[in-house]
């Protein structure tokens, strides 16, 4: 009998120290980080077949008008010098120069030009829309041709050298 | 001798016993503000009724009791990309993100060298025009929030590149989208490596971001 009740005096005294040291922690507030630490790597890729473009475009497009015919270079081309990595034609934009760029389709109006590259025609200044196949990759060492025709307004008088439009050719590697 | 500690086990039991009634006692009288009476007796007699304030991780009476959480989200890495001729491209959409309901800021920001790499003064890539090929050293510059470039400046294998919060480095709470993300842009230099790396993550920097408190 005097074992059963030292039993429970000896729970009794766990409960409480287990109910006191329960409470002791819950009126602790709750403390939550006030500030944070994050590490983010640096990472570092050596990426061999990121190649510099070399590349060399016509430097200049002539248009003849003679007697009203035009005529153009049929030697243009754009070339890749690389010796390793393709590269491509992913843009052309024709701006106004001397002269105003116009629709090649349907050519109208005073003093414009239109021209028509690999088969993709101005619609007026701004980048043509280039049809598939136009300018296909070209692989290192290698020449794509540029065919390109002109219209130009009959009333422009006589033009030598005159810059009449720039044609911007973008780029990229492949 | 039984008997001496079974005393002293009743009274250590009695004590504590005692302390955890007087301590809830305590805890009850804290809350017995709110249903005590607060009532008015005399025609333009007046009542004070406190506004209290519980903070808890979990709505509306329930929960933890915690402070405000903060939630910041940070670019998992800071990526560089090298070229066979040295220039070195880097992420150009990384940014720190403040989804938390308060104001915080950047402490500080420390870069550490990883093993094997080290730290060098950033600035132009010809700098490293002398150093050896597999010196693997590399120099950083960090901008944050479009703050002062802050760039590692000695041969320290860690350094501080912001070591107290400056311009750029305070953002709002989440509820104000434009001011509570900031941009993270970077820069590095490297010097030439012989052969090839992938993702090889070459320093580590340490964001540390706190409340943006009152004082």
């Amino acid at each position: 009998m005097k074992g059963v009740v030292k039993m429970k005096k000896k729970r009794l005294f766990i409960i409480s120290a287990a109910l006191l040291f329960a409470w002791i922690l819950s009126a602790v507030p709750a403390s939550a980080a006030s500030s944070a630490t994050a590490t983010v790597p640096v990472t570092l890729t050596v990426v061999n077949d990121y190649r510099a473009v070399n590349v060399t475009v016509p430097a200049a497009l002539p248009v003849y008008v003679r007697n009203g015919q035009v005529l153009t270079a049929d030697s243009a081309r754009i070339t890749n010098n690389s010796k390793s990595g393709s590269v491509r034609v992913t843009a052309v934009e024709v701006r106004n120069g001397a002269l105003k760029v116009g629709d090649f389709d349907s050519f109208c109006g005073d003093g414009k030009i239109a021209l028509r590259i690999n088969g993709c025609g101005t619609r007026g200044a701004g980048y043509l829309t280039l049809s598939e196949g136009a300018f296909p990759t070209v692989r290192p060492g290698r020449a794509l041709d540029l065919s390109y025709d002109a219209k130009v307004s009959e009333n422009t008088g006589e033009l030598e050298n005159v810059e009449a439009c720039t044609v911007i050719f973008t780029i990229s590697a492949e | 001798m039984t008997k001496t500690r079974s005393n002293r086990t009743k009274i250590v039991s009695a004590l504590l016993c005692l302390i955890l009634c007087g301590l809830t006692a305590v805890s009850q009288a804290a809350f017995a503000g709110a249903d005590s009476p607060n009532e008015i007796g005399s025609s333009g007699g007046s009542a004070v009724t406190p506004v209290s304030l519980t903070t808890t991780n979990g709505g509306l009476w329930g929960g933890e009791i915690t402070p405000t959480k903060l939630d910041v989200s940070l670019p998992t890495s800071l990526p560089l990309a090298m070229s066979d001729d040295g220039a070195v491209a880097t992420a150009t959409d990384t940014k720190i993100i403040n989804r938390s309901y308060g104001a915080v800021r950047v402490k500080n920001v420390t870069i550490t060298a990883a093993d094997g790499w080290n730290l060098c003064p950033f600035g132009d890539k010809s700098s490293l025009a002398y150093e050896k090929v597999d010196s693997n050293k590399i120099g950083f510059a960090l901008r944050i929030g479009g703050g002062q470039l802050v760039k590692t400046e000695s041969a320290d294998r860690s350094q501080y590149l912001i070591y107290r919060p400056v311009s750029g480095c305070y953002l709002t709470g989440a509820g104000d989208p434009a001011g509570s993300a900031a941009s993270i842009e970077y820069h590095a230099i490297v010097t030439p490596v012989s052969s090839g790396l992938e993702s090889c993550v070459v320093a580590n920097v340490v964001f540390v971001v706190e409340w943006d408190t009152v004082g």
